[in-house]
């Protein structure tokens, strides 16, 4: 019991997704009534068993979660909240989006309401919707980094990569040190053919993150493009020279980590695809 | 086209290991023949972009022609349950193997029916300048299971976990150890 209230205090932490895990070690907890022993945890236990639950398709564990936070919080508006995201659950989506609303107008500034209103109007399938809420909100909260980070999610899914662009932008002001963030960033420079900015940000996630494969073969792609079109008359461009010697490098260090580490067949196809780049 | 079970199989695990976000790859035929005998899975962090796309394409082509495969069509399975339309990036990449295939082919993961008994792929083909889904494929001469008992052996595979085994390409740049072209653990 001890061990499954840590665990599930770890996917707490980390916010990863696991439904499956956290119905598993929860739902014990709760049926037994042994979670009331972890004091002040219990009520953070019952909530994130609830959302696991409707992960899961668990609605009557969920169900009662959701009755136990609101015998001991009435009225309040994160565990509506909740109520919101089970009628999201069984597909009842006109009333969440009802819920989510009667929230914000209480309180514009919400921020758990105003997040499960942006995926309830994507889930709707309103993707502009959900780009104007999710604008709105930055508005008001423009420091939320994971928010820049999903409207770039959702300008992708409309293949609007100028402003996806624009999004990595702004979570990199805030967030400059995370190699994931200008990796992503990069890839999206490369589809919009960008490959001289493309490159710039790929070789910042290797000075990040060293021989990060994803990294390296970003690389690769860029210099390969540029080395075989017309040299850049831009001074800011990367120079030939240079090119060809970051272009050695990503090539040695791919070698080396397929050598160190690949498996004899998944290294073999490396090797080919490095030399018919 | 004859889909054998391990083709049927991996881009469902792929699917039921990734539930919460949308998956893809793609479809292995024998040279020569209309056999659909491997998948690839690629992505699960994101699918719109083409710089990891242009290399999995290229490298799962140079490990189809040393194994006497070729790439005959694209699979993806939506985030959205109850989104069974082929995305738009999916229309893309199928283009791209149409242009060398003229029989390629898409699958759209029909979410609701993996763990059921029904067959849990829509197929897409292009016809009169468009993807089109053909939702009686399977009971026509045009789509096949080898295996007719492929959906209920998926749904035994799928319970009991196969997918932790299954690596894409995704895993793959994460850990160059994980062979998601093979994917050799994952035995039909």
């Amino acid at each position: 019991m001890v061990n499954a209230a840590k665990l599930l205090q770890d996917l707490r932490a980390s916010a990863e997704r696991k439904p499956d895990v956290v119905v598993r070690l929860g739902k014990p907890l709760i049926d037994s009534g042994a979670v009331m022993k972890l004091d002040a945890d219990a009520w953070l236990v019952y909530e994130q068993v609830a959302i696991a639950a409707l992960d899961v398709g668990d609605d009557v564990l969920a169900h009662k979660c959701i009755q136990a936070l609101e015998a001991k919080f009435p009225g309040s508006a994160r565990v509506n909240r909740l109520n919101g995201m089970k009628f999201e659950a069984v597909g009842k989506l006109t009333e969440a989006a009802a819920i989510y609303k009667a929230i914000l107008e209480e309180d514009e500034t919400n921020v758990l309401a105003a997040k499960r209103q942006v995926m309830l109007l994507r889930a709707m399938g309103l993707p502009t919707d959900a780009i104007s809420a999710l604008v709105k909100y930055l508005d008001i909260n423009y420091t939320d980094f994971e928010g820049w980070l999903q409207l770039a999610d959702l300008y992708l899914e409309e293949l609007m990569y100028g402003q996806a662009a624009f999004c990595m932008e702004e979570v990199l002001m805030l967030q400059s040190q995370n190699h994931i963030f200008h990796l992503k960033y990069a890839e999206i420079l490369y589809t919009q053919e960008n490959y001289q900015l493309a490159l710039k940000q790929f070789c910042r996630v290797i000075e990040l993150c060293k021989d990060h494969v994803r990294g390296l073969y970003g690389i690769k792609l860029c210099t390969s493009r540029l080395l075989k079109s017309a040299p850049s008359k831009d001074a800011t461009a990367t120079s030939q020279e240079d090119l060809k010697a970051i272009d050695l490098l990503a090539t040695e260090r791919l070698i080396a980590v397929y050598s160190a580490n690949g498996a004899a067949s998944t290294k073999s196809i490396s090797t080919k695809w490095i030399e018919c780049l | 086209m004859t889909i054998a079970h391990k083709a049927y199989l991996k881009p469902l695990l792929h699917a039921a290991k990734y539930p919460t976000v949308a998956v893809n790859g793609v479809l292995l035929a024998e040279q020569g023949s209309n056999k659909v005998v491997d998948a690839v899975p690629f992505f699960h962090f994101w699918n719109s972009l083409t710089p990891m796309l242009e290399v999995a394409m290229t490298q799962v082509d140079l490990y189809s022609k040393a194994n006497g495969l070729r790439i005959i069509g694209y699979y993806e399975a939506n985030e959205r349950v109850d989104n069974e339309a082929l995305s738009l990036v999916g229309q893309k990449i199928a283009d791209q193997i149409l242009k060398v295939e003229p029989e390629a082919f898409a699958l759209v993961v029909k979410n609701e029916n993996i763990s059921s008994e029904e067959i849990a792929y829509i197929p897409y083909q292009y016809k009169e300048g468009q993807w089109r889904a053909n939702k009686s494929a399977f009971s026509s001469p045009a789509f096949a299971l080898e295996n007719g008992s492929s959906p209920s052996l998926v749904v035994k595979s799928i319970r009991e976990g196969l997918f932790d085994k299954l690596s894409d390409f995704d895993n793959h740049l994460e850990n160059v150890q994980a062979d998601w072209l093979a994917n050799k653990d994952i035995v039909a």
